[in-house]
């Protein structure tokens, strides 16, 4: 049930991403230019936020989640270390015009790009991990999810 | 004039959708809605995390897919070149592995708690920006 759940999320979020046209990688640079588009892209987070936050304020009385499970833990976002990355991944999105959710979707829409970019951040990833020493090479180690 | 072809109209309709995914995953099943925090998870971490990754990652996919089926046609997008895409993958994967930076985290987290995910949030769009500019002064932007 929880990965139908997850699954028809999926679908949902990847559907918003479709008609709204957020998925696209030229929008890094061609928003400023598209009239409205600002205004657009700022009311689009807006109603991200809006909407989800009331739906996760009802989980406020609840001790897990709905389905069951635990609730994952949000990342420690203090200190600079998380400014820094949150920069390095800003530039990565502008860069490629992808971030993971937007290339999956597109993905789906059989783009070409959008495998090599998911290639490439699940590279960077174990590379991370390797620096970090949460894993080693030719090891079984596992880092945690991130 | 034709209600959808409002830029504002569908990128709120769009939005209103990706919050009611971003609500709902939270509040049924506990999970992140972080593209880079699912990838993560295939790396190894708590059990049945995996799982509920790749059933959200699978519903990305079919998208495009069941869209079409219903008769809404996804729109050609622009890509950007090879090492582009390449380099900008490589930043994304180390930066949310590092620090859990991720625009599906931060935007989580602001339904959850507030400033530090706001920061995290304006320093991603700056860096997005920053990075759009480079895109194309290094001749990586294609859109007609």
């Amino acid at each position: 049930m929880i990965r139908l759940a997850a699954l028809a999320c999926g679908l949902l979020c990847g559907a918003g991403l479709l008609i709204s046209g957020l998925y696209d990688p030229a929008l890094v640079y061609d928003l400023p230019e598209r009239e409205n588009g600002p205004l657009a892209f700022g009311m689009a987070l807006f109603a991200i936020i809006f909407v989800a936050s009331i739906i996760v304020s009802m989980s406020y009385e609840r001790d897990a989640p709905y389905l069951g499970g635990q609730d994952e833990p949000l990342p420690d976002w203090t200190g600079w270390k998380p400014i820094a990355s949150a920069l390095v991944f800003g530039l990565g999105w502008g860069l490629a015009g992808y971030v993971p959710l937007s290339a999956l979707v597109s993905a789906g829409a059989l783009s070409p790009g959008a495998p090599v970019f998911l290639v490439a951040v699940l590279f960077g990833m174990v590379l991370s991990d390797v620096v970090t020493g949460k894993r080693s090479i030719g090891s079984g180690d596992k880092g945690s999810f991130g | 004039m034709d209600l959808f072809d409002n830029i504002v109209v569908v990128t709120v309709l769009g939005g209103v959708l990706i919050g009611v995914a971003l609500g709902a995953l939270t509040f049924l099943t506990g999970r992140t809605m972080s593209g880079s925090g699912m990838i993560g998870s295939l790396l190894g971490g708590a059990e049945g995390v995996a799982a509920t990754s790749i059933s959200f990652m699978a519903g990305l996919v079919m998208a495009a897919l069941t869209m079409k089926s219903i008769g809404f046609a996804p729109q050609q997008v622009a890509e950007t070149n090879l090492p582009l895409l390449i380099i900008g993958g490589l930043l994304v994967g180390i930066s949310a592995r590092m620090s859990g930076a991720s625009l599906g985290g931060v935007l989580t987290g602001l339904t959850r708690r507030g400033p530090s995910s706001l920061v995290m949030l304006v320093t991603i769009l700056a860096g997005a920006t920053i990075g759009g500019i480079l895109q194309v002064s290094f001749g990586g932007a294609n859109a007609q």
